[in-house]
């Protein structure tokens, strides 16, 4: 079993959050950023995908990471 | 409590988390000091996550995953938005080099099953009709070679 595989993860209450919109749900999901400790988040890519993201924030209800 | 800003609150984790570097942390992943557990954010562990170059068993860079993302990597139900998501970690225990295999232990399995059992989660009145997600980093299938692809 892994670090990070513990059972306090399977949540037993329901986590409230409304959508953004009335009429849909909006994930993003990112994958594999890779970053590290020296990564420059001011340069691409880093900056882009701040720019971007920051620039839809507001529609997005669910942001899934999988993998950092 | 409802976030306005997922986003923003997500990626502003990171960049404060380069503070980070100047507290010592100077290689491995940057890891964000993470942000309260209602926002709507879930993470999972990938292979660079828990591996040297996302090769090579490593107990130091598995250390930090859930320090700054343990809040993070988590399986609930979200009545809300419709959905009901389950976080699995793919990597394997295997302590030899792994070219991003995925695997999923039977324990994690073992984990979604009891948690599918709780009253809380089978018995909330939309479970039936959720959207089930289930998120895990490299997947368990295994990929065709390109070069199978050739003359195709």
């Amino acid at each position: 079993m892994n670090v990070a595989t513990s059972e306090k993860r399977w949540l037993r209450e329901p986590i409230k959050l409304a959508p953004k919109h009335p009429d849909r749900t909006t994930l993003l999901h990112i994958s594999d950023l890779h970053f590290t400790a020296k990564a420059r988040w001011d340069q691409p890519p880093f900056s882009l995908l701040l720019l971007t993201s920051g620039s839809i924030a507001a529609h997005i209800d669910l942001v899934i990471c999988t993998a950092i | 409590m409802i976030d306005s800003s997922i986003a923003d609150t997500f990626f502003g984790q990171f960049l404060r988390g380069r503070d980070r570097e100047r507290e010592g942390i100077s290689d491995g992943r940057m890891l964000g000091s993470v942000v309260a557990p209602e926002t709507g954010l879930f993470v999972v562990p990938g292979n660079h996550d828990f591996r040297i170059k996302g090769l090579i068993e490593s107990i130091w860079i598995k250390a930090l995953f859930p320090n700054y993302f343990d809040s993070y990597f988590r399986s609930a139900l979200l009545p809300g938005l419709n959905l009901l998501i389950a976080s699995f970690d793919s990597n394997g225990t295997d302590l030899r080099p792994n070219l991003a295999t995925g695997v999923v232990e039977q324990q994690e399995f073992e984990g979604l099953v009891r948690w599918l059992q709780l009253d809380p989660i089978r018995g909330h009145p939309s479970f039936r009709q959720l959207t089930r997600i289930a998120l895990l980093h490299h997947h368990p299938m295994p990929i065709a070679e390109t070069e199978s692809r050739r003359g195709c």
